[in-house]
């Protein structure tokens, strides 16, 4: 699961945005907001890790268990997958 | 083929365009400075894809001005700048600035204001403006490009608020948090195609919200809808200084 190029994401306050530049803006408009723990998964997949890679990050930073972390990354890859976020494989 | 300089928001801007059009263009913001902080060029190629994708027909000399403008607007987030668009006005020595997507009626808004308060607005830019960020002050300056109506000067102000414009059946007028809108006003900015610039410039845009209160206007086109936007954004009592009134 690769994240497109040409998004680009900025902490304001307590909200962090995703906006889309260059080629992607054409088919890709508006924003996405994601809250503190989407964010963090949208780096975990921006750094290249898999879903499973990505669940045991996540696990680790946040001190849940492991299945707690997997159906957190699922739900959210999940409408990264729907917005359109992720290249085709 | 035109060489010229200009000083934009502070900064120099090396021009080079196929024709003396973009000269004239510029004719209120031209320099004797030649050390540039910014190169701007258009190559043909993409002025005559502005044309195709034009919504109006364009000749090819105001397409050129604007992907020079493009270019410009790419380069400005590395010096904290940026463009918005939006419609800037001048009142006493405070700028503000009213946003919307195109046809909700900023231009409208703008003239109302011109018409019932007189000499005492100055349109800093009907269209584009540029705005600085710098030592947590924003300031509004004016530009060559001023969009299709050519409203604008060259001069600036400490920007003071920002408006979203909303047409309304009553006028109104109240102080959000920006939050909520943040998409409405990331769509009034143009984003950088450079991934570097773009953060940059998101990076601007969070310290502007941070800096500069946002309000919603709800609002018609009567003398109403400008006594409410004048009086919640500058603190002042509106009185009608407008060339219309005679009585």
């Amino acid at each position: 699961m690769k994240i497109k190029k040409g998004f680009v994401m900025q902490k304001i306050g307590d909200t962090t945005v995703v906006v889309s530049t260059g080629e992607l803006s054409r088919e890709f408009h508006g924003m996405i907001e994601l809250n503190q723990t989407a964010a963090d998964i949208w780096s975990y997949f921006a750094d290249g890790l898999s879903q499973e890679e990505a669940a045991k990050k996540l696990s680790e930073e946040y001190g849940i268990s492991l299945e707690k972390a997997q159906e957190d990354i699922a739900k959210i890859a999940n409408k990264m997958l729907q917005a359109g976020v992720f290249e085709d494989e | 083929m035109a060489d010229f300089y200009i000083e934009l928001a502070e900064k120099t801007v090396n021009i080079q365009s196929s024709s003396p059009f973009a000269e004239k263009f510029c004719a209120d913001y031209l320099t004797q400075k030649t050390d540039a902080d910014i190169f701007a060029k258009a190559e043909r190629d993409e002025v005559l894809r502005e044309i195709e994708e034009a919504e109006v027909r364009t000749t090819f000399d105001y397409a050129e001005i604007l992907c020079i403008y493009r270019h410009i607007a790419e380069k400005l987030p590395l010096f904290d700048r940026f463009v918005m668009h939006g419609a800037a006005v001048k009142c006493g020595e405070s700028a503000y600035i009213f946003t919307a997507p195109s046809g909700t009626g900023k231009t409208t808004h703008l003239r109302l204001w011109q018409e019932y308060l007189g000499d005492s607005v100055c349109v800093i830019n009907g269209d584009k403006p540029i705005l600085k960020i710098e030592s947590d002050e924003v300031t509004a300056y004016g530009t060559a490009w001023k969009g299709k109506e050519g409203l604008g000067s060259n001069t600036s102000a400490p920007l003071k608020a920002i408006c979203i414009l909303k047409r309304g059946k009553e006028n109104k007028i109240y102080k959000v948090d920006p939050k909520e809108y943040f998409a409405v006003l990331l769509n009034q900015i143009y984003l950088p195609i450079n991934e570097e610039a773009a953060k940059k410039n998101l990076e601007l845009f969070s310290r502007l919200v941070n800096l500069v209160p946002v309000y919603v206007l709800e609002c018609d086109i009567s003398e109403h809808a400008v006594k409410t936007s004048f009086e919640a954004l500058t603190g002042q009592k509106f009185k009608n200084r407008g060339n219309n009134n005679e009585n």
